[in-house]
């Protein structure tokens, strides 16, 4: 009697595991499209979404990652995905996501509908990098840079390596809230697909994909959703500057007859916003650009003898106002905030209408930059 | 006895319940209410947690009788078994609110889709196995998961807590104390973990309670930073994020780069929530038991039947539904067994002592 309840209870638990495991509809991972980059761009329709999606090699030939790129239109990204998904075969799938590429003439016009999209759903993640580039989003991530492919290069040049090329970086959940709080404009990066001169003829005559890299020193402002400009180099360089979480800044300094860099590897900025205005202070630690590696070791580095001169610090001191001095000037000139100066003064006075209504003309900036070397 | 439980067990298994749940879909319903403020409701909270948290271990140190003889010989057993059907309404309604989170969690985070009965059927499957085993089988799991959760939750936290500008929480209370508190009130219903303590007091082992409120404290101070950085990162977006901890775990991602490692320890961390579903099925359990006055042998099949029935709710009524009506008339009963029983749970528990003498040896409990 007592085994069989045994056996009753194993094929009970047995058929409940059963019909359980059935009826939880998991996404196979081969019916999955992973995409590793989207760009989105205007269409007769509404929008063009490009995905860049994963296409793994099943044959024994094949080896390593392929991506290949797939194009559809829409009334909304949601629905543009959805026909992504009829053509490949495959649902497309946001979670591993890296990049979101909006094309330059699209973000002219108002796109608040896909930055609201992105920040809601539920797989496309907040940290993923967003950037804004020139020509289409399309024409970008089929530009065939690199055998890793558009997505991964851009994600890499842009979140891996900015925090030390002196390069701002936007993400999705920070563009995102830039865009609806407080003085409501914020950046992205701004991408270029630069094509190399030696190389162009002999790739297009041999598979027509173009051969080149990603520049990605300037960075577009926004307001609302909405393109306002793009910077100059030297402008984000200023930008950088002025940002705290970005070092790597290089200073190209005159000692008697030849040329010297210094490189910014570490830095403090500290920002306070008073009845009088802003005042930024900014504290560059200098050393002489020898190495490979950008500014290793930080606030922490060892202490190197020194090599600077006085002079050396003074340029660089010149130089530093000079690109912040600049930066600001747009800032002024276009009406926007990237350093955050009203969430100083909400965090001081509270969400108050005249803190958000506080135009960048009517804020006196008062920067000071001082130089040492480690 | 299968429902004893130790000091030590008891102060684990309170900090896990504590964490378990939080956070999920309240820090959006406090940032839709308070925006960057919510945290100072959820510190307001768990300070009034403490202090009920206190009277209740004096009482618990006093103590040898079960909840049942407690209330129905200070409150006669008509009073009593009120208070306990508000228990057993008040725990009903937080496993389906739990249960309800985890459900949108597997469909939201891990793409899974299933539907609601098949759903709950496995978890509540769990929770009658831990039912038949005794609250002591709860307790030692919660001992084995304590590390790796604890550990999860470190790891999905550690990240953004670094990358947030904890400048965006000034100025502090800028919607005003009265909102807080009024807040606080309004949201009590998801606080108050200790409750379980009531239906195992007559089994909780002799020692120091230190611990207790040690693990109290971190559990609060985790949960605060939490709600803090959650508000701090997502500023005027955090309202729309259903489930907080996925979306935290998502900006965890960036360290990687590209994975979903946050997959993993999001899915350590959710099996706190399991157990706290599992603990709250317990003690509604028991609360049927000692309305009906009787002590189960094994699980009673009609009773486990009956609260997954009530499970089934949600097919039939959206939990904000829930939350925005039932619970909300509900507030002022669940308030009463919530934060005002504590209070005087140790008048209670000496009356009741005095009234059923206890052999002294038996207040001698391991």
């Amino acid at each position: 009697m007592a085994n069989l309840k045994r056996i009753a209870l194993f094929i009970l638990i047995a058929a409940a595991v059963i019909i359980l495991s059935v009826n939880y509809k998991g996404n196979d991972v081969l019916k999955r499209g992973i995409v590793l980059g989207l760009g989105v761009d205007g269409s007769a329709d509404g929008v063009r979404v490009t995905a860049e999606m994963i296409s793994p090699g099943n044959g024994g030939e094949q080896v390593g990652t392929f991506t290949k790129t797939v194009s559809a239109n829409g009334a909304t990204v949601a629905e543009a995905l959805q026909a992504i998904a009829e053509k490949s075969g495959k649902e497309t799938s946001l979670g591993q996501c890296v990049v979101l590429v909006l094309g330059e003439e699209f973000v002219k016009k108002d796109f608040t509908s896909v930055t609201e999209y992105f920040m809601r759903s539920d797989s496309f993640k907040g940290s993923a990098v967003v950037c804004c580039c020139k020509g289409t989003a399309e024409q970008l991530l089929n530009s065939g840079a690199t055998a890793s492919g558009a997505s991964m290069s851009i994600a890499d040049g842009l979140k891996g390596q900015s925090k030390d090329v002196a390069l701002p970086v936007s993400d999705m959940l920070a563009f995102a809230r830039s865009q609806q709080e407080l003085y409501k404009t914020g950046f992205l990066n701004y991408v270029e697909f630069q094509q190399s001169q030696q190389d162009s003829r002999q790739s297009s005559q041999q598979d027509g994909a173009q051969q080149g890299y990603f520049s990605c020193n300037k960075v577009a402002v926004f307001r609302e959703n909405k393109l306002v400009g793009v910077l100059t180099q030297r402008e984000t360089q200023g930008f950088a500057l002025l940002s705290d979480d970005v070092a790597g800044i290089n200073f190209a300094v005159k000692e008697q007859d030849y040329t010297v860099t210094l490189r910014a590897g570490t830095k403090s900025v500290k920002a306070k916003g008073t009845e009088q205005g802003v005042f930024l202070s900014v504290h560059l630690f200098v050393k002489p650009a020898r190495t490979d590696s950008f500014g290793a070791g930080g606030r922490f580095s060892a202490k190197t003898d020194s090599e600077v001169t006085e002079t050396q610090k003074q340029q660089v001191h010149t130089q530093a106002l000079e690109m912040a001095q600049l930066f600001l000037q747009k800032q002024r000139e276009w009406e926007f905030d990237l350093l955050g100066f009203h969430e100083l003064y909400r965090s001081r006075y509270g969400s108050v209408p005249h803190v958000e209504s506080m135009t960048m003309q009517s804020i006196p900036v008062e920067v000071d930059v001082t130089v040492s070397e480690k | 006895m299968k429902n004893r439980v130790t000091m030590a067990q008891l102060s684990l298994l309170l900090m896990l319940v504590m964490m378990g749940g939080k956070f999920l879909s309240l820090p959006a319903l406090l940032a839709a209410e308070l925006g960057h403020d919510s945290w100072l409701a959820v510190a307001m909270t768990f300070l009034w947690d403490g202090v009920c948290l206190a009277f209740l271990m004096a009482a618990v140190r006093k103590n040898s009788l079960p909840i049942d003889k407690v209330l129905y010989g200070t409150l006669t057993p008509v009073g009593g078994r009120a208070v306990l059907a508000v228990f057993l309404v008040l725990f009903l309604c937080r496993i389906i609110v739990l249960l309800d989170s985890c459900y949108k969690t597997f469909a939201v985070t891990f793409d899974v889709n299933t539907s609601w009965i098949l759903f709950v059927l496995p978890v509540m499957a769990v929770a009658a196995f831990a039912v038949h085993r005794g609250f002591n089988s709860v307790a030692r799991t919660a001992q084995l998961l304590f590390a790796p959760i604890v550990l999860s939750i470190i790891a999905i936290l550690l990240y953004p807590a670094t990358q947030t500008q904890f400048r965006a929480l000034a100025p502090v209370a800028e919607v005003g104390w009265k909102n807080i508190a009024e807040q606080a009130f309004l949201k009590s219903f998801w606080f108050s973990d200790f409750v379980f303590i009531y239906f195992v007091m007559d089994g909780i082992g002799k020692g120091r309670s230190a611990p207790v409120f040690i693990s109290f404290s971190v559990g609060a101070a985790i949960t605060v930073l939490m709600n803090a950085v959650f508000v701090a990162l997502f500023g005027s977006l955090a309202q729309h994020v259903d489930i907080a901890m996925s979306k935290i775990g998502l900006f965890a991602v960036s360290v990687s780069g590209v994975g979903r490692w946050d997959w993993l320890t999001f899915t350590v961390w959710l099996t706190s929530v399991i157990l706290k579903i599992v603990v709250f099925t317990f003690c509604a359990y028991t609360c049927v038991e000692k309305i009906c006055g009787k002590t189960f042998s094994k699980v009673n099949p009609f009773v486990m039947a009956g609260i997954t029935a009530a499970t089934l709710l949600p097919m039939f009524l959206s939990v904000t539904q829930l939350l925005d009506t039932f619970v909300r008339w509900c507030l002022v009963p669940f308030a009463v067994v919530q934060y005002v029983l504590p209070l005087f749970m140790p008048l209670l528990v000496r009356a009741a002592n005095k009234k059923y003498p206890q052999p002294k040896e038996q207040y001698g409990k391991s």
